[in-house]
């Protein structure tokens, strides 16, 4: 009987651990990629992408309001189909690392055009501006609102009884 | 095992240390290469992990709202047998006390067991238990801190707001706190942005340098985390009389 109830305590710890292992991995990659890329951007706009202060104003414009606009709908979708969860962030994460991984490609054919090609590099300037909009739209839109994802995600799975186990239920055991 | 060990702000506080790390190594990785292909490389594994973990994450858990009842008028519900509380089979050993709203029948003409209809957000909850929590232990908690406030992220909770939408517009309460919010967030726009620019550019900073201001805003907002509760009470009082003086 001991022993039973020491393997299913151990089993029960195990499970358990790897959950909160997931939950804290999660928080981990979300805050790490969010501080990789978005943090630098600025600089890489105007080092290697030669954006002026205007331009690199109206490309980081463009994430807070498309993020206000993408939050309540992939909620939505979550809460429509919870089953999903886990695979929409997924989704989502790679549409929008895809997106920023295409800025870093448009970076580097920026630094391989010939600079003495005055004329296309005028014409090229707006088309840069305006493909990178682009991308940081996509980024907006789908790694962004993964913010709050994770949130309600490690929320649910922590579960309301698992948030509440600790204290109310001990509490109230004590007074029986 | 402790029962702090299951507490929400346990698993956000990795994300602040993850996050004031992640600066700090891509900084340092940007001046030893002096190339931002680095800094994409770093994004593209932070991506893949956690593409990697939200794919083993289970997150199909049916979300029932529950509420705490108040101990005495649980007891004094159940002694008096005013109320039969419905508990369904899956969630009774669990429950044990916590009553998911909306499952009563039928109600006696009780003013004060209203509130149990009254619906609350487990951000809410999350926050109530850690404030009594940490009233109840006294010292100070990083994990409990942390569970108090990051429950309010990008989760509105607005049972104590007005909820008529002039009322809403015309209540001076909702009107201060959109203007701070608004405020609050011009400044933390350009701080997040501009700052990193501003650095590079006019104080010609080297990127190994601005890596640095990744730990020092993380250490900082795990002390204001540490020390919000106290803050709260004791502060108040000092802006107060701060913004009076001036």
């Amino acid at each position: 009987m001991s022993i039973f109830c020491i393997s299913f305590s151990f089993f029960f710890f195990l499970f358990n651990f790897i959950m909160y292992l997931i939950c804290k991995l999660l928080y981990i990659a979300i805050f790490s990629l969010l501080s990789a890329a978005p943090p630098y951007l600025p600089l890489y706009y105007r080092d290697v992408l030669n954006f002026s202060s205007n331009q690199i104003g109206f490309v980081l414009a463009i994430a807070p309001f498309i993020q206000s606009v993408a939050c309540p709908i992939w909620s939505f979708v979550v809460d429509k189909y919870p089953k999903l969860h886990g695979p929409i962030m997924a989704v989502t994460a790679l549409l929008g690392g895809s997106a920023i991984m295409a800025i870093m490609v448009i970076g580097h054919s920026v630094s391989s055009t010939p600079s003495n090609l005055i004329m296309s590099y005028q014409l090229s300037n707006a088309t840069l501006v305006g493909a990178t909009s682009f991308f940081a739209l996509a980024f907006a839109f789908f790694t962004l609102p993964n913010i709050s994802l994770v949130d309600s995600a490690v929320m649910k799975i922590l579960g309301p009884d698992k948030l509440l186990y600790g204290t109310y239920y001990t509490r109230l055991s004590k007074n029986r | 095992m402790t029962h702090s060990f299951f507490y929400l702000g346990e698993q956000r506080l990795w994300g602040s240390i993850s996050a004031g790390l992640t600066i700090l190594i891509v900084g340092q990785l940007l001046s030893f290469t002096n190339s931002y292909d680095v800094v994409f490389y770093v994004f593209a594994g932070a991506t893949s992990l956690f593409i990697f973990c939200s794919s083993f994450a289970q997150v199909n858990r049916d979300q029932v709202p529950y509420m705490l009842v108040p101990e005495p008028s649980l007891e004094h519900v159940i002694s008096n047998k005013k109320l039969d509380p419905v508990i369904s089979n899956r969630s009774e050993k669990l429950l044990d006390g916590r009553i998911p709203i909306n499952t009563y029948n039928s109600i006696e003409g009780q003013s004060h067991y209203v509130d149990l209809f009254k619906p609350t957000s487990i951000a809410s909850v999350v926050r109530e238990e850690a404030d009594e929590t940490l009233d109840a232990i006294g010292h100070l908690d990083l994990g409990l801190s942390i569970s108090r406030i990051a429950s309010v992220d990008h989760i509105t909770d607005v049972t104590s707001l007005p909820t008529t939408t002039k009322s809403v517009l015309t209540s001076v309460r909702v009107s201060t706190f959109l203007v701070t919010t608004l405020l609050f967030g011009m400044v933390l726009s350009i701080i997040q942005n501009f700052l990193f620019l501003f650095l590079s550019r006019d104080l010609l900073m080297p990127a190994s340098w601005i890596g640095w201001t990744g730990p020092t805003t993380g250490i900082t907002e795990l002390l204001c985390f540490c020390f919000s509760k106290q803050v709260k009470h004791y502060c108040l009082f000092a802006c107060l009389f701060t913004a009076i003086t001036m």
